[in-house]
């Protein structure tokens, strides 16, 4: 990946400070510039590719659509002066970013002043095809079962890559499945059994020829002879890879081109024992509690992200007892909820939530005998602030999330939102310990400042919690901070992807809001219209994969060539660079 | 096929509602679990075996003589290759046998047909049932491409199939499946029980004013009703809504045009800012379904080349006012649909959600004959308490689950406002409509008091709030279609309820039962019975509706024999009624239209029918008995009964050839 981020020497142009650009919010949609152009296909000759769907979208503006014509052209007129993205989509095929190198790559902007017309062109690959047919090991087609493809990316909340989703599909009564309009490149294929989700009781147990003669010969002997018991042991569907294991470091990549359709993708699927993984939750005075749920949540780290198939849902009996059945070997988080009966209303607390959480391994025999003892879990209490000359934001429109981040692949659990109060309070309840951000959508002109939980602004470095906390304080800020600036390299209107990330490494934790990338618009210019005040590095490289820039060892191998720069609140800062020599 | 739904659908709720006592300790020592079920799954058409199907066990806890595997455990077995299946260490009891395998229908044990009843199986203590046999019907197929006009193939594009029924004594078009066109044009119905089908692409327009698509776009607080209000019209319309700057919505002269994923993608306006739209096509080539092409499929058929060409029309603006009693009425969603009897559930062809003014624009409509309609039912009374929502993370998915209040309230109580309801009929030709006005009217609810009969303890006010008095149309046309809510009404404490107030129409009246040995005996009005004559709620409300529930169900029961008089195993019991105006409207889930298929041993028990007059037949062959003019037959030689109140009879039937 660092491969295609060449590195670029930054010599430093003086920054100079220049006026806050009032912006008139109010300002008519309406305008004088416009952008027209055309939509084809990237083979060679290109075709024009009708009814393909144009978007164009400028911040802090609503944005238009429009569909191609039997040429692909397509047009906006009236737009005001501003920086423009376009993208294009047609079934089939592609989507793609006006000036993107690769399909989920970030464009190009296009700035336009007053009364400019600009043309633009977009290509789109054809989308590959994946097909194949799925049995079971007696050449059966199974029953429930999903194909996905997956590819190795960077995951938004994850600074390393990790083996994503790309696409998915059925299998029909053939088996057959197809999966269409993929971007080219490396897939791995996996089969996923049934969706268990809501279901707590999936046994299932393949007829074998012994129980089938054991059970003629006791229906020939008559109900006086004693019948010859014979074990039904239950098997499930785990995850498995093409070109048929399940273990994902054996799995075959398929590398698509555009356009290509790959048959024959063809594997088979295995049943494996499966075991019963049963017990009771208590409430914090002994008895069974009412309504509680339990959920099993796999933690294998060999399997990648299952989603839902991973994730099971249970009910208790009325003596608190679970047992869910059908589950394959590996290691699981077992957790038990429950929220007891309390006031409610807009500005009720919420209420206090029981939980319980334990580990569990399975290596193919039943687990059971578990027991879970429900807890109060921890509360985290705070208030929201403005500090701003904006129309104060209706507080009780506002949601506060506690956000868990991810440390390896552990499973993360934590509560939902809540609501604001009216005068700007809220209360958190069922936290389970763990490493976490407060975190608000703020509406527009509000922006969050910082979210404290003790004094450590959590926005930056996400912040243990280990007991109730009542000192939690978000503020939010009318005052936008902006860094835009111009690149040159002598030949004009660059093409770089710029770095802005933050002088203290400790801050360095993805999806971290000071790690910031801009690709330059098609002018050379760049912008950044959020930036959080304070103390940051400027790096342009070549190329960035997306997501890479949250991985610490990339950071670290810009740092030496980055330029230091300091963002106040409310700031509009505009720093040129100029790239010489290592470009 | 309905019958089926419904019965499946009671033994489901009844074992959930069952599960305390099941488990409940008891003083007698536990039965010993030693009977067992050795049996095959074959294809119904050449009796060779199913390898590889998967067979599931529930205990019939609808029967009283239940005694079966609790509603935690439903095992299921994998057939091997010859076919077979084996279940052990079973109590005895009544069981409900089922099978499942790609590319058949799903099969159940005593079914004689794919859309058949399926029927118990009985063990004895200890029994050892041999060659239990589960048949499976093959589905049909049926399969095409779709291209647009330049003959490019539409990809992701829905194709809609219709079965042709009879539902509550009408022949009707039921959708039964869709399909979506592969990167190839290609669409497939794969799972098709034999039976005629008309099959159609069905255009779709949904456009809102652009204040309503922003207002939708921004959190709405919990105690900001009128946001809560567009956010159940916008769910009413099918979810959230796109805005311009997406691929899934553009804006077209003052309205937000939505781009349906699920449909083409829409020829771009000429210059004039006209629509242009992919009309609704019936196989081959109808605009409407009385002159689409009916599709016969059998049992493993694959129809093939079921070609759509798709081509673009300029379609008509219809644009208006809805006005209710207090003037006109912002942020309601309305309906614009064909008006046809001929469907179960209403053929949308656009949809929108009035401005501020009321104002509304409908896109895309087609010439044709329409009817707005508008369903405005009262928000609730109080806000309903949030769930706490728990994230679970594992690796890059997340799940939220919510945890459960741990004491559920019972339904929300009834609030006072009406339900506002228009119908209004709209022709269009070739041109715009302009200045409609659509009235809103109160629709009439339902009033009256629930009262037991019998000696057993009466429920207490906790269960009696989760008695379910629901409305039904009479027409058995879709529930969700015609209401966009539940309508049901929830007795108090006291007994007395009321329901929301009601579109014009007839209706029929059904309850759940409240458990505790109650069943329901009658629902009247003035004398008449509305669980059975429907009753219209035109006129405004309807007061003194009496639910009256009793201990003393009655009971029918007895023996079928085949024509040598021998005990007939295979027979379906039917009941109807003797008056022949029962044998229409009478609803989704009819009283007085039951049957049921014998036992092994050619018995037969129906138990809660409504005192009244009523035939009653043994028929060899379940096709749709429900067909007025089957009916008609089957009373000439059916066996005349009358129950009363807590009567148990016995009516011992002879097996005629009965259905088609």
């Amino acid at each position: 990946m660092i491969r295609a981020a060449a590195l670029l020497a930054i010599a430093v142009v003086a920054a100079h400070p220049v006026e806050a650009q009032t912006r008139d919010a109010a300002a008519p949609a309406t305008g004088t510039a416009s952008i027209a152009g055309r939509v084809l296909s990237d083979t060679q000759p290109p075709r024009p590719l009708r009814r393909a769907v144009v978007t164009i979208n400028a911040p802090d503006r609503t944005g238009s659509t429009a569909i191609t014509d039997d040429a692909g052209r397509f047009a906006f007129a009236n737009l005001p002066a501003g920086r423009y993205t376009l993208s294009a989509s047609k079934r089939g095929w592609v989507a793609m970013s006006y000036g993107a190198r690769a399909s989920g790559r970030p464009g190009r902007s296009i700035p336009l002043a007053d009364g400019q017309r600009a043309t633009a062109t977009l290509q789109l690959p054809r989308g590959a095809v994946i097909t194949g047919v799925i049995t079971d090991q007696n050449g059966s087609v199974p029953q429930g079962v999903s194909v996905r493809v997956m590819r190795y990316a960077y995951a938004f909340n994850s600074s390393e890559k990790r083996l994503l989703p790309a696409n998915g599909s059925g299998v029909d009564e053939r088996g057959v499945y197809r999966i269409h309009s993929l971007p080219p490149g490396e897939y791995y294929v996996a089969a996923f059994g049934p969706r268990d989700f809501f279901s707590q009781s999936r046994d299932l147990h393949l007829t074998s020829d012994v129980d089938v003669q054991e059970a003629q010969r006791a229906v020939q002997a008559g109900p006086t002879t004693p019948v010859t018991d014979v074990v039904q042991r239950g098997v499930g569907v785990t995850p498995v890879f093409y070109p048929g294991t399940p273990n994902m470091a054996q799995a075959t990549a398929i590398t698509v081109r555009a356009g290509e359709e790959r048959a024959g993708v063809d594997f088979t699927i295995q049943y494996v024992a499966v075991s019963h993984v049963s017990g009771t939750v208590q409430g914090p005075d002994g008895q069974p509690p009412v309504n509680a749920r339990v959920t099993l949540v796999t933690n294998t780290p060999s399997i990648p992200d299952t989603g839902i198939e991973g994730i099971r849902n249970a009910f208790l009996d009325n003596r608190g007892q679970f047992d869910f059945s059908a589950i394959a070997p590996g290691q699981y988080v077992l957790m038990a909820r429950m929220a007891p009966p309390g006031p409610t209303g807009p500005n009720a607390p919420p209420p206090q939530v029981l939980s319980s959480i334990v580990d569990v391994d399975v290596q193919g025999d039943d687990v059971t005998g578990l027991t879970l003892v429900l807890q109060e879990g921890l509360t985290v209490t705070g208030t929201v602030r403005t500090d701003g000359t904006a129309p104060p934001p209706r507080l009780n429109a506002l949601r506060v999330n506690l956000a868990a981040v991810q440390t390896g692949n552990a499973v993360n659990i934590s509560t939902g939102g809540t609501t604001v109060r009216d005068d700007g309070s809220f209360t958190l309840t069922g936290v389970t310990p763990g490493r976490y951000r407060l975190t608000l959508f703020a509406p527009t002109p509000w922006l969050v400042r910082s979210a404290t939980i003790g004094g450590q602004d959590s926005l930056d470095l996400p912040v243990e919690i280990r007991e109730s906390i009542d000192d939690a304080v978000i503020t939010l800020t009318d005052r936008k901070s902006e860094l835009s600036g111009r690149i040159e390299n002598g030949a004009g209107g660059a093409d770089y992807s710029i770095v802005l990330f933050p002088e203290n490494r400790a801050f360095w934790v993805g999806p971290a809001r000071r790690i910031l990338t801009a690709r330059t618009a098609a002018d050379g210019t760049y912008l950044f219209g959020n930036v959080p005040p304070g103390d940051y590095q400027l790096a342009a490289v070549d190329d960035v994969e997306p997501g890479e820039w949250y991985d610490p060892a990339f950071l670290q191998r810009l740092a030496p060539s980055a330029m230091k720069i300091t963002i106040a609140e409310g700031e509009k800062k505009v720093q040129d660079i100029k790239i010489g020599g290592g470009g | 096929m309905l019958a089926v739904g419904a019965v499946l659908c009671t033994v489901a709720l009844l074992s959930a509602a069952q599960s305390p006592q099941a488990s409940a300790p008891s003083n007698q020592p536990p039965p010993e679990a030693t009977a067992l079920i050795l049996g095959r799954v074959v294809d119904a058409s050449s009796g060779r075996p199913i390898a590889g199907a998967i067979v599931t066990l529930r205990g019939s806890v609808a029967l009283p003589e239940f005694t079966g595997p609790g509603p935690t455990s439903t095992p299921r077995a994998m057939t091997n290759a010859s076919g077979q299946f084996v279940f052990r260490k079973l109590l005895n009891g009544a069981f409900m046998l089922t099978a499942s395998k790609p590319g058949y229908a799903d099969g159940a044990y005593g079914k004689r047909r794919p859309e058949g009843s399926p029927a118990p199986l009985k063990l004895e203590p200890g029994e050892r049932a041999g060659d239990v046999v589960i048949p499976l019907w093959r589905y049909g197929s049926i399969a095409g491409t779709v291209t647009d006009e330049a003959g490019e193939p539409l990809i992701g594009v829905s194709v809609r199939a219709f079965q042709s029924r009879y539902a509550a004594g009408h022949r009707r078009l039921i959708e039964t499946d869709f399909a979506s066109t592969d990167d190839r044009g290609i669409y497939r119905f794969d799972s098709l029980i034999p039976g005629s089908y008309v099959v159609a692409f069905v255009s779709h327009e949904a456009s809102l004013p652009t204040q309503v698509v922003e207002a939708t776009r921004s959190p709405a607080a919990p105690g900001d009703a009128a946001a809560q209000a567009l956010r159940r019209e916008t769910a009413a319309l099918g979810g959230p809504m796109g805005s311009p700057g997406s691929p899934f919505a553009m804006q077209v002269g003052g309205v937000v045009r939505q781009i349906n994923f699920s449909a083409p993608v829409p020829p771009p306006g000429a210059e004039t800012g006209a629509t242009f739209i992919y009309p609704t096509l019936f196989y081959p080539a109808a605009p409407s379904a009385a002159r689409a092409a009916l599709i016969t499929i059998a049992s493993g058929q694959e129809r093939e080349n079921v070609d759509f060409s798709l081509q673009p029309i300029r379609a008509s603006r219809v644009s208006g006012t809805v006005v209710g009693p207090d003037g006109p009425v912002a942020n309601v969603a309305l309906r614009l649909v064909q008006a046809s009897g001929d469907f179960q559930n209403d053929l949308e062809t656009a949809v929108t959600i009035t401005g501020a003014a009321g104002e509304f624009t409908l896109l895309g409509v087609p010439a044709g004959q329409y009817v707005i309609k508008v369903v405005r039912a009262p928000g609730p009374t109080t806000p309903a308490p949030q769930p706490q929502m728990t994230q679970i993370q594992v690796g890059n998915s997340t799940v939220f689950s919510s945890s459960a209040p741990a004491s559920i309230p019972g339904p929300p109580p009834v609030p006072d406002d009406p339900t506002l309801f228009a119908e209004t009929a709209v022709s269009v030709a070739d041109a715009d409509v302009s200045g409609l006005v659509v009235p809103l009217q109160r629709g009439g609810r339902l009033t009256g008091r629930v009262e037991f009969e019998g000696a057993r303890e009466r429920p207490d006010a906790k269960t009696m709030v989760r008695i379910f008095i629901m409305p039904e149309r009479a027409d058995a046309l879709s529930g969700v279609n015609a209401f966009l809510f539940n309508p049901s009404g929830h007795p108090d404490g006291s007994g007395a309820f009321k329901t929301y107030g009601l579109p014009a129409g007839k209706y029929l009246l059904r309850v759940n039962v409240p458990g505790g040995g109650w069943i329901l005996k009658s629902i009247t009005n003035e004398g008449r019975d509305i669980s059975d004559t429907p009753i219209d709620v035109k006129n405004g409300d309807v007061a003194n509706v009496v639910v009256t529930f009793t201990d003393r169900p009655t009971k029918l029961e007895g023996m079928a024999h085949t024509a040598d008089g021998s005990a007939d195993p295979d027979a379906l019991v039917v009941v109807f009624p003797q008056d022949s105006g029962g044998w229409t409207d009478f609803g989704a889930s009819p009283r007085r239209m039951r049957s049921v298929r014998t036992q092994k041993n050619g018995a037969y028990s129906l138990s809660g029918l409504p005192p009244g007059d009523y035939y009653v037949a043994a028929i060899k062959d379940e096709g749709q008995w429900q067909d007025p003019q089957v009916l008609e037959e089957l009373a000439r030689v059916a066996s005349p009964i009358r129950l009363s109140d807590g009567e148990s009879k016995t009516q011992d039937l002879k097996t005629t050839g009965g259905g088609r």
